[in-house]
């Protein structure tokens, strides 16, 4: 069928009703979800609530079970503010939220109910084990996975897989929420571990530790059915605010030719 | 009266030159305001216009003068247009109504769709990064709006080029800019004339947020290269887009409007014909803009003179019914 076929070409995935048809066919979700999972690094002004935890996680994993039941099934969900990241590091006044909802096999139908357990679970962790640092830093409402939302935030920035020591130093830089107290060695090695656990991260050995890297993999899903469904309705195009424009090539020469001009090509970071 | 009315309806013709001047003279912020309440002021008069037109027919009917106590022999004699006039007026204002109504509607519907999407949207923070390996950017409106960024474009960017880009996509959902180019695009759907007007606020308010974004990172320089650099990496690495979006983003600019452009072009000057991404850069490495008040003078002046004549045709009708009625009495 042709769903399938557009699945696995990654991101051509047509529309709500391919998705609920998606929930009945457990095999297929698992060959393909596998390896799924989408993230999002969010973030929001600091002066702009965000609502009760509670609230807010449980409609996550609803979000997650709703726009990603095709991609992951067991979802974990993990999602909490976080201080300034990496990321956005020009930012002063932001938190950062991230979400990871890693996928394991399974029925992609019961995921919602995944997304809160886990969630839930995920929150009680790091309330556990890293939040010591946290609660310190931030309070009992930024603690909750607060940190875990940083280091993705980390890891996503980087270009290349991070060892622990790279992380607490990038996120000493970034500085981790209110510009709490630095966080110890152990503590990031504990964090790297749960999100690794957790499939948020994929981790390869380099001499006595490892490096760590945000998980390669259909991310991106929802987002990408929510702009498909964009592109088809010329309208709803119109009502998104896209940073650029398509260019024609005459645009890209004139381009070329007024950044290009005074010594440094437009392509700044080896897009040219 | 009847020169009024048809004065009123000239105005809509200095769409053009006067989207020109506000955009290039005016700075982005002020420019966008003036002219989407421009565009907005000058379909609100022609249809006024065009409705005035068909109620000095109306005025005249018998029936009519007899409902509403006046004398339509008066009305008859007052110099009022009629007959063809009115009919042809009422077909257009039937038209520009409908073409009106439905555009609302379907804007209204993106825009509710917009919204769900944006709630349905993982998370619940601002920001949504997909790992989307083709390079895109762009905020949804919705409450609150999400910016989506694929991994694709994150990588195009540098640190503060990633900056520059969230500075300029909070931009337009701090400032709602999708209200400003729906009421330009309402209008233009009212009075095709306008339609560069419509057309000029939808650039405008791309620079409104490129200057933002310039004012949020501290250096225009900067927000010119991300630009660049994003709109190369889309261009290598998006796949073509539908169609329909397609035909969308080149039409409005590549129409008419470029047609005469090039007509009365300075062949030397390589942005005359350029499309919205390389006058933006162009734009954000000169100087900072002034604010152009000369040219927002004569701009105010000129609307303020279209909504004065279609005020005074309106106003005349209004006495010459009056006094149909006291003759009657």
């Amino acid at each position: 069928m042709r769903r399938e076929r557009d699945r696995k070409q990654q991101g051509k995935l047509a529309d709500t009703s391919d998705v609920t048809a998606d929930r009945e066919t457990p095999a297929d979700t698992a060959t393909s979800g596998a390896t799924a999972a989408w993230r999002t690094l969010t973030e929001t002004e600091s002066e702009a609530g965000t609502g009760t935890e509670s609230v807010t996680e449980a409609s996550t994993g609803r979000g997650a079970a709703s726009n990603e039941a095709g991609g992951a099934s067991g979802a974990a969900t993990v999602g909490v503010e976080a201080g300034r990241q990496a990321l956005v590091s020009g930012d002063a006044d932001a938190d950062a939220d991230t979400h990871v909802n890693g996928g394991a096999g399974g029925d992609a139908s019961t995921s919602a109910v995944d997304a809160d357990g886990r969630a839930n679970a995920g929150a009680s962790a790091s309330d556990g084990a890293g939040g010591g640092a946290a609660e310190q830093a931030a309070g009992p409402r930024r603690a909750a996975g607060a940190l875990e939302s940083a280091v993705l935030g980390v890891l996503w920035s980087a270009s290349e897989p991070l060892s622990p020591g790279e992380v607490r130093e990038k996120l000493a830089r970034g500085e981790l929420a209110d510009g709490g107290p630095t966080l110890s060695y152990s503590t990031v090695v504990t964090i790297l571990t749960r999100l690794h656990e957790k499939r948020a991260l994929s981790r390869q050995r380099d001499g006595r530790a490892y490096r760590y890297a945000p998980l390669a993999d259909e991310a991106g899903l929802a987002a990408r059915r929510l702009s498909q469904l964009l592109d088809r309705a010329a309208d709803r195009e119109a009502v998104l605010s896209r940073f650029v424009a398509d260019l024609s090539e005459r645009d890209e020469q004139v381009l070329r030719d007024l950044l290009g001009g005074r010594g440094d090509g437009a392509g700044s970071s080896g897009t040219a | 009266m009847r020169a009024l009315i048809f004065l009123t309806l000239l105005f809509p013709l200095a769409a053009a030159p006067l989207a020109r001047s506000v955009t290039s003279r005016v700075e982005p912020r002020l420019a966008t305001w003036l002219m989407a309440s421009g565009a907005l002021l000058l379909a609100g008069t022609s249809c006024g216009a065009l409705g005035l037109l068909v109620l000095s027919e109306l005025a005249r009917t018998p029936w009519l003068a007899r409902v509403g106590d006046w004398s339509s022999s008066i009305v008859a004699d007052g110099g009022l247009p009629g007959g063809w006039t009115s009919l042809i007026a009422g077909v257009l204002l039937g038209a520009a109504l409908l073409a009106a109504a439905t555009f609302a509607v379907r804007r209204g519907r993106a825009l509710a769709g917009a919204r769900r999407h944006a709630r349905e949207l993982p998370g619940h923070g601002e920001l949504v990064v997909t790992e989307d390996k083709c390079a895109d950017a762009y905020a949804v409106p919705g409450r609150p709006g999400r910016i989506v960024v694929s991994a694709g474009m994150l990588d195009a960017l540098d640190e503060r080029g990633r900056a520059a880009l969230l500075a300029h996509e909070r931009a337009h959902l701090r400032a709602r800019h999708h209200w400003f180019t729906g009421v330009a695009r309402l209008a233009a759907a009212a009075n095709p004339m306008v339609r560069p007007l419509a057309d000029a606020v939808e650039f405008t308010v791309e620079r409104w947020a490129d200057e933002e974004a310039a004012a949020a990172v501290g250096d225009r320089r900067l927000v010119a290269q991300a630009i660049a650099s994003a709109a190369i990496a889309a261009k290598t690495t998006r796949p073509r887009r539908a169609v329909l979006a397609t035909l969308g983003a080149v039409l409005p600019g590549g129409g008419p409007a470029a047609l005469s452009r090039r007509l009365r072009n300075r062949p030397e000057d390589p942005l005359r014909d350029a499309g919205p991404v390389p006058r933006r850069v162009a734009a954000l490495l000169a100087p900072a803009p002034r604010p152009g008040l000369p040219a927002l003078t004569v701009s105010v002046l000129f609307l303020g003179l279209a909504v004065l004549c279609a005020v005074k045709a309106a106003d005349h009708l209004q006495d010459l019914i009056s006094f149909a009625h006291a003759v009657s009495e």
